[in-house]
């Protein structure tokens, strides 16, 4: 019998999907498969950190801008016409943006569906690239979708009272548990295909960056991902925190930052060492930034640039692992902010908090579970 | 026969029954036709407030039709209705046009002619009293004169001649003038009522047009349903579309910008597949209006409307100084012994 040919999808200039989809798929090099991934070429330095035995196809993927400048928010107050308004903006592009996005859409289904005659896989797994499920002549019950229930998804649910399409019938690969995701009553998520299955942590990290050993502890790290708000966040932080404070941030992006006494800098990536030598982290609340937090016990201060990351603040906040700043930026004082910093600081229910959903995650293997679910798939059909 | 005034008077009564008879006649042909009249006057009202309904009609199908003619099918299947509306429009506007200066010539008249059935009663039972009453006295006066003729000479035959002269020359004056007044109306109502018949005769057409009108209009009717149904569902029904993460976009935003993706084409033709099988069954219709142009063709005269209130008071007033000039005569014949 032929190995299965397993095709992984991910919307892979956006480093969250990104490394989740690399988890699994180094997963599954433990396992006799026959493993293809798509990626742009936004990322190159991670791919190349992608061990032996994964072919890696050249994929399209739309500008960054596009999946960066998702969501914003435009209240952050709580109730239904504040989640409509949130909505409707979200939905909003101008047409020119539209138009641009509908051409790259039209490359980008013409691409994989041209991948997918080729390779013919037995499994397709996608991280919100949706092409495959244009893909009439594809079994929808042989791809399945990673996607946290929390954010957007439980965003959408409570707005609109249903789930979106694919993830309303399909097959959803959770990378995250029911304790921290699924907790407000009003979300009802009938869809029977979903898999909880646990965190999914990308190792690849360490193959990059093995020199953790000179970092030294610090009061605060600065950690805004991909989809944050750094550009403009970080230099507001780095003025206006107290200097009584040690800061770590990272040092390889864009910041407009000048170096000061209380400052030091990190390599991009050095995520679950910086995590566990600093006493908490400002962070915009991205799903991964969030799990490694809660991973490594590291209470969160979350400066939310979306939607979704304004859903999984509120959630954090409502778990008592961390607090959400639900004032945008302009709004923000250093008064403010060095009062939520010292409160979260002093916090010992946050701490405990920590420590016992970071217990209930180290239970899980994500990527370990979501292969068993892969390959069980595989022999069933 | 040499004329005198009592054979002069004698002629000119003899004629007042049948001038008032005439006109009698003409007025009730006025009146008992006046309905129709009226009805085929409001043609051009009905047939302006059609052609602006079909106007509007045709603008909303025309931009309803271009919106949903974003669905590529529904695009190549209401290519001849679009085209059809393209000819039409034009016609119809021109045609409105005419109907509009018809209507507004033809509205002032059809108007005052609702108002003119009392009056044209007060006018028919006066000329019928002054027909009556005339009539009468002429049989009256008539036989006592053919009894004065007859007399034997004499001084009573020369007293009655006398007298009969005395009569004639007073009611003569009244009598001829109320003839002429009467004549005198007869002919302007017969000429009014001519040129109302001829208004009628060119407005008749209208109506065999209006009921093309309105088979356009009542096949149009479902096609309209159809396509608000389906401009409403294009607009309301929202996907979501991953660019890269999901927005909601409306069905016509899909076919507008993600015309090139055919997958999420057919996608958003799921929930229209009906409506839109409907409408394409719909489609097929008849807009032509045989006629239409003949409403550019209508020129009317609209004739002044005869005073009929000055006629009636002229006649009451006129049958009063007769009635009063009759009662005076008192003459017996055969004479009465003293």
């Amino acid at each position: 019998m032929s190995k299965p040919r397993i095709l992984f999808l991910p919307l892979s200039n956006v480093l969250g999907h990104l490394t989740r989809t690399f988890s699994l798929v180094e997963e599954f090099l433990k396992h006799d498969a026959d493993i293809h991934i798509t990626c742009n070429t936004y990322y190159s330095k991670l791919i190349q950190a992608l061990p032996e035995g994964i072919t890696v196809h050249k994929s399209i993927e739309m500008p960054v801008s596009s999946s960066r400048s998702f969501g914003a928010i435009k209240s952050f107050d709580i109730g239904e016409t504040h989640d409509i308004l949130n909505l409707e903006s979200a939905n909003h592009l101008n047409t020119e943006d539209l138009k641009m996005r509908g051409h790259y859409l039209k490359e980008m289904v013409k691409n994989d569906k041209q991948l997918v005659a080729h390779l013919k896989p037995d499994l397709i797994i996608t991280d919100y690239r949706y092409t495959v499920t244009l893909l009439s002549e594809f079994p929808k019950n042989r791809v399945f979708h990673i996607s946290n229930m929390l954010g957007f998804l439980s965003f959408y649910n409570r707005t609109r009272n249903t789930l979106f399409s694919p993830l309303d019938t399909g097959n959803i690969l959770v990378p995250g548990i029911p304790e921290i995701e699924l907790t407000d009553k009003k979300i009802t998520i009938e869809n029977p295909n979903i898999n909880w299955c646990g965190h999914f942590s990308w190792q690849g990290w360490k193959r990059l960056y093995k020199d953790t050993t000179s970092l030294k502890k610090v009061d605060i790290f600065l950690c805004f991902g991909s989809t944050g708000n750094g550009a403009t966040l970080v230099p507001w932080l780095v003025q206006n925190i107290d200097k009584q404070y040690e800061i770590r941030m990272v040092s390889d992006s864009n910041y407009q930052v000048k170096s000061q006494e209380n400052l030091h800098s990190v390599k991009f990536g050095y995520l679950a060492a910086c995590l566990t030598k600093s006493r908490m982290v400002c962070c915009h609340g991205g799903h991964g930034t969030v799990m490694e937090c809660i991973l490594h016990k590291t209470p969160m201060l979350i400066f939310p640039n979306n939607i979704e990351q304004l859903e999984i603040g509120r959630q954090i906040e409502k778990l008592g692992l961390g607090i959400l700043m639900d004032k945008p930026q302009e709004m923000l004082d250093a008064t403010y902010l060095n009062a939520t910093i010292e409160r979260l600081l002093v916090n010992t229910d946050i701490q405990k908090n920590l420590a016992n959903y970071s217990e209930l995650l180290k239970q899980y293997n994500g990527a370990n579970k979501a292969a068993s679910i892969l390959l069980e798939a595989l022999v069933t059909d | 026969m040499n004329s005198t005034p009592t054979t002069t008077f004698i002629s000119t009564l003899g004629q007042t029954p049948t001038i008032a008879g005439d006109l009698n006649s003409n007025l009730k042909r006025l009146k008992d036709n006046l309905d129709e009249i009226i009805k085929v006057l409001g043609y051009s009202k009905t047939i302006d407030d059609n052609l602006t309904k079909l106007d509007s009609y045709l603008t909303e199908a025309n931009t309803l039709l271009t919106f949903v003619s974003v669905i590529p099918e529904v695009g190549e299947a209401a290519a001849p209705l679009k085209e059809a509306i393209a000819v039409l429009r034009p016609e119809v506007k021109s045609a409105k046009e005419a109907a509009d200066k018809i209507e507004s010539v033809v509205k002032p008249l059809r108007e005052a002619l609702q108002k003119l059935d009392p009056v044209l009663q007060k006018l028919i039972d006066a000329t019928q009293k002054i027909k009556d009453t005339s009539q009468k006295f002429y049989d009256t006066f008539t036989a006592v004169y053919k009894c004065v003729q007859s007399l034997p000479d004499g001084s009573a035959k020369d007293k009655s001649i006398e007298y009969l002269n005395d009569f004639s020359t007073g009611a003569e004056p009244p009598v001829s003038a109320l003839n002429a007044t009467m004549s005198e109306a007869n002919k302007v109502i017969s000429g009014f009522y001519s040129e109302l018949e001829k208004i009628k005769e060119a407005l008749n057409p209208l109506n065999a047009i209006n009921d093309a009108i309105n088979d356009v209009l009542s096949a149009l009717d479902p096609v309209m349903s159809l396509l608000k149904s389906l401009e409403n569902k294009l607009k309301d029904i929202k996907i979501l579309i991953p660019i890269p993460y999901p927005h909601e976009y409306s069905l016509y935003e899909i076919f507008t910008i993600f015309k090139g993706v055919a997958e999420w084409i057919d996608k958003a033709l799921e929930p229209i597949q009906d409506l839109i099988k409907d409408l394409l069954k719909a489609l097929n219709i008849n807009l032509s209006i045989p006629g239409l142009s003949d409403i550019l063709n209508i020129h009317i005269n609209i004739p002044e409307i005869p005073d009929f209130s000055k006629y009636l008071d002229e006649f009451e007033k006129a049958l009063k100084e007769i009635t009063d000039a009759f009662a005076k005569f008192s003459l017996k014949c055969p004479p009465e012994d003293n």
